[in-house]
């Protein structure tokens, strides 16, 4: 066992958590082109949901905890952007903003603005030991969970006939309403896997960190943003690979960086980012759609 | 079937379409034809309910269509084959016909559609499988046809069916609506090419600024040749995308 | 240059007739007005190329700490930034040079970073500027012998006043207005209605777009430096996402399409969010009692400006400069943008969900 394959688990489980964010934020604007910042409400509602449940069983809490992110999900849908929707993109814009902090004052008011401390799971905290290696049982989690998670979206999207319809409204919502596709299904459904994803950084996010504030999840969706950019952000597929390039460049980065300049990681990363556009304006991904300007 | 009766649409403050009336009968085919700006696609748009009208009716089968959406009209029977025929690129062939089937839950009958679709037009069979971004344009209308069929229609509107395609392949459209024709297939059939759409419809409609100017049978207007030549130069231009 | 000087006129009326009112009111008066710059700042580059930035604070941040710096005296500088780099450890200049400085580094910044946002679409480039919202944040909290980390600076100097803040939006009224209407601006509001036909007739978009993200910078950059001279303090988190959100939203429920719905914007989002904090406080004029209750007003305002949005989805002035009655009509002095998306806007509206 070398150091390679620490780095290599520690850098995929960045890669891994950015790409959920990213898909959870490219699953609503292909179908809706809403960038929608609350996501990280949704986030933020299974944060608390799994500090709630604490000391449940663990599948019980994981239960509850995507009931209440995919349910949070469609009911935003349903309350703040089906009034919108087809409204210019400034007014999603404006509004997917007040939802965010709509949502977080809520959470200030019921849960104050005090980190509120949870634990997942007692053994998420351990590690395999090889030798002088040393892989977090959590990394590996995070890491499995979302592959699984990724190939069940692609199975739906791919074999499934709601999956299908998914697929052609987010390519062309006209004509796929043409063909009889159901607008108001569609994007619920839209909603609700953003809702599962949701749910799934949440329980990394807090396995990692311990506690829950009003702002969880917001910097998740920042990166989550730059990532589905990266990546090409029309397609789910540009999203999954935009985050786990940037995951795994900004963990590589941690890990080799002189210690005095580590804490700029971030900003170092971007630089590279900036970078990687000049030379591949599309995106990692090349578009399969046509061109839009 | 369909009756259309002072449709007007407005896009903001633009007028597109002024009090027109228009009536299809079942198993009749009737071409909309006229200039750039003349409010065809605009009356294709407002029957499928992509666009709410601003005043007039829109009756199939003694129902309204008014106000409904695309997603309710296709479920009343009614199919648009959009200008641009926008089929899904970046979906196969096999999932653009299955969307084509969306409201159906008759599996096994859609089974045997696909089949007589593939049957109809063979290189879609050949390109089954494969992203039907690469198809040719003239395949692309295939396509979006067999797809629209696929929805088991009792209303086909075709939306300029030969824009931008080769002659020969026009010719292959043209003959693909005749044989549509012959098989009662009820047709609203907007073109560019009002020569061979009058002559191929049973009766046609003129529209200009959004106002239907003559109608009749292909002999009530004249004849085709001659209708064309009325309007040379105003149907050749390029279409606003 | 009527538009400009009416709304100048109209932000300095409104100005100085709500700092007769008490301190508490004066201080929330130049408030208004930083944001005011802030929000033409973004103007300048949103307003004329359509494309949405959501990174534009992290100009405002790099302003911030810029004027902030420079106007500390040596002797405190001794004491908070002991590590610092020489010239800047004994450099100190006046707060106007000050606050230009911060405008010029962040127009700087820009610069650099408008060669790899060129090279991508709008939509992903506003999105992309997050990160430098980000790095400028992460960089603010760990560059402990400029920044003092998470810290923050402190004790800078206030020098800030009512007058200074008025100048500097009246500055920034003129300069957009002259921006836009210049061949550059005019350029560029083409680009942003047909950007395949203004490229075709030889406009460059991604130049003038850099143009315009380079004022638009320069401007932010100068809001920010107000701000820090205003407070006396800078932290890495102020200019971040809530005062993102709250800045992007002064643009959008005036009308992101023109300088009036800018400044319009601006002032009433400041107004009601004044009174709901009033409210919030327990008393509006005293006429009513409400329960202090933290945090509901950013509910409540959100509300509104979400409801206001849906009875006018292009802003207040629907995207219109203010129409001047003795204006001469046939100049166009008023019908700067028309409206351009009532036709496309509408007939999208009905084709979308």
């Amino acid at each position: 066992m070398s150091p390679l394959i620490q780095y290599s688990i520690d850098a995929l489980n960045l890669g891994c958590l950015y790409a959920l964010y990213a898909l959870g934020v490219a699953m609503v604007f292909g179908i809706l082109r809403l960038v929608n910042f609350a996501h990280s409400s949704l986030i933020m509602i299974g944060g608390y949901a799994l500090v709630l449940t604490a000391g449940l069983p663990l599948a019980l809490r994981v239960v509850i905890t995507v009931v209440a992110c995919v349910a949070a999900a469609v009911l935003l849908e349903l309350v703040a952007f089906r009034a919108v929707r087809g409204a210019n993109p400034a007014t999603l814009l404006v509004t997917s903003f007040a939802v965010t902090i709509a949502m977080s004052s809520l959470a200030e008011a019921v849960f104050g603005a005090l980190p509120a401390a949870a634990d997942v799971h007692p053994a998420l905290r351990e590690s395999y030991s090889f030798g002088t290696v040393y892989v977090p049982k959590l990394n590996i989690a995070t890491v499995v969970v979302t592959a699984l998670l990724v190939g069940g979206l692609s199975l739906f999207l791919t074999r499934t006939t709601l999956g299908l319809q998914m697929r052609a409204a987010a390519a062309d919502f006209t004509t796929a309403r043409l063909m009889g596709v159901r607008t108001d299904r569609v994007i619920s459904m839209a909603f609700a896997v953003s809702g599962v994803l949701a749910a799934a950084a949440a329980l990394f996010l807090l396995a990692a960190s311990g506690s829950v504030t009003p702002g969880f999840g917001v910097d998740a969706v920042l990166f989550g943003l730059i990532a589905a950019v990266v990546g090409g952000l029309s397609s789910l597929r540009g999203a999954a690979i935009g985050g786990l390039v940037l995951g795994v460049s900004g963990q590589l980065l941690q890990s080799f960086l002189p210690v005095e300049v580590k804490p700029f990681r971030d900003a170092i990363l971007f630089a590279a980012v900036a970078a990687l556009l000049v030379l591949r304006p599309q995106g990692l991904v090349a578009k399969a759609e046509g061109v839009r300007i | 079937m369909l009756q259309i009766a002072d449709l007007t649409i407005r896009y903001g403050g633009i007028t597109a379409v002024h009090g027109l009336s228009v009536s299809v009968d079942e198993g009749e085919l009737v071409a909309l034809v006229g200039p750039n700006g003349a409010g065809k696609s605009s009356t294709l748009a407002a029957v499928s309910g992509l666009v709410t009208p601003a005043a007039g009716r829109i009756v199939f089968d003694g129902e309204s269509l008014v106000g409904l959406p695309p997603e309710e009209t296709v479920r009343r029977g009614v199919a648009l084959v959009p200008e641009g025929r926008n089929i899904f690129g970046s979906l196969t062939v096999a999932e653009n016909l299955a969307l084509g089937a969306t409201i159906r839950r008759d599996r096994r009958a859609v089974a045997h559609d696909v089949e007589r679709e593939l049957d109809r037009f063979p290189i879609l069979r050949e390109r089954y499988g494969q992203q039907a971004g690469y198809l040719s344009g003239g395949e692309q209308q295939q396509l979006a046809i067999a797809r629209a069929l696929l929805s088991r229609p009792r209303l086909l509107l075709l939306d300029e069916p030969s824009l931008g395609l080769a002659p020969l392949l026009v010719d292959a459209v043209f003959d693909t609506i005749a044989e549509l024709r012959r098989g009662g297939m009820t047709t609203l059939l907007v073109e560019q090419n009002a020569t061979r759409a009058v002559a191929l419809a049973d009766r046609s409609y003129v529209l200009r600024t959004g106002r239907a100017v003559r109608s009749g049978t292909a002999e009530e207007l004249g004849g085709a040749a001659a209708l064309a030549s009325e309007y040379l130069g105003e149907t050749t231009e390029e279409l606003p995308a | 240059m009527s538009v400009p000087l009416v709304l100048v006129l109209g932000v300095g009326a409104v100005a100085l007739v709500a700092a007769q009112g008490p301190t508490s009111l004066q201080r929330t008066v130049v408030v208004a007005l930083i944001n005011l710059v802030l929000v033409i700042g973004l103007y300048v580059f949103v307003g004329n190329s359509g494309v949405y930035s959501f990174g534009h604070l992290g100009f405002a941040a790099i302003g911030a700490y810029a004027a902030g710096v420079l106007v500390m005296p040596a002797a405190r500088k001794a004491q908070l930034l002991a590590d610092a780099p020489e010239p800047i450890r004994t450099l100190t200049v006046a707060p106007t040079v000050a606050v230009l400085a911060g405008g010029l580094l962040a127009a700087v910044v820009a610069v650099v970073l408008a060669v790899p946002l060129s090279r991508i679409d709008g939509l992903s480039a506003g999105l992309a500027t997050v990160s430098l919202l980000i790095s400028v944040s992460v960089v603010a909290a760990n560059w402990d012998s400029i920044t003092r980390g998470r810290k923050g600076l402190s004790a800078i100097p206030s020098s800030t006043t009512l007058p200074t803040a008025l100048a500097w939006a009246a500055v920034a009224i003129v300069a957009a207005w002259c921006y836009q209407r210049s061949s550059f601006g005019k350029r560029l509001r083409a680009s942003k209605d047909d950007p395949v036909a203004a490229a075709s007739a030889g406009i460059s978009v991604p130049l003038q777009r850099g143009i315009a993200f380079v004022i638009s910078a320069f401007f932010t950059g100068v809001g920010g430096a107000l701000f820090a001279l205003f407070l006396g303090s800078v932290t890495p988190d102020v200019f971040y996402l809530n005062y993102t959100f709250l800045i992007l939203t002064m643009l959008v429920i005036g009308g992101a399409d023109s300088l009036t719905g800018a400044v319009l914007g601006a002032t009433v989002v400041s107004v009601l969010s004044e009174i709901l904090r009033r409210a919030e406080a327990g008393d509006v004029l005293g006429l009513i009692q409400v329960d202090p209750r933290p945090g509901m007003q950013n509910v409540v305002l959100g509300l509104l400006l979400v409801v206001m949005l849906l009875r006018r989805p292009s802003g207040i002035t629907g995207g219109r400069e203010i129409r001047l009655p003795w204006a001469h009509r046939r100049h166009g002095v008023g019908v700067a943008s028309p409206p351009a998306d009532v036709t496309s806007g509408d007939a999208a509206g009905a084709a979308r969900p």
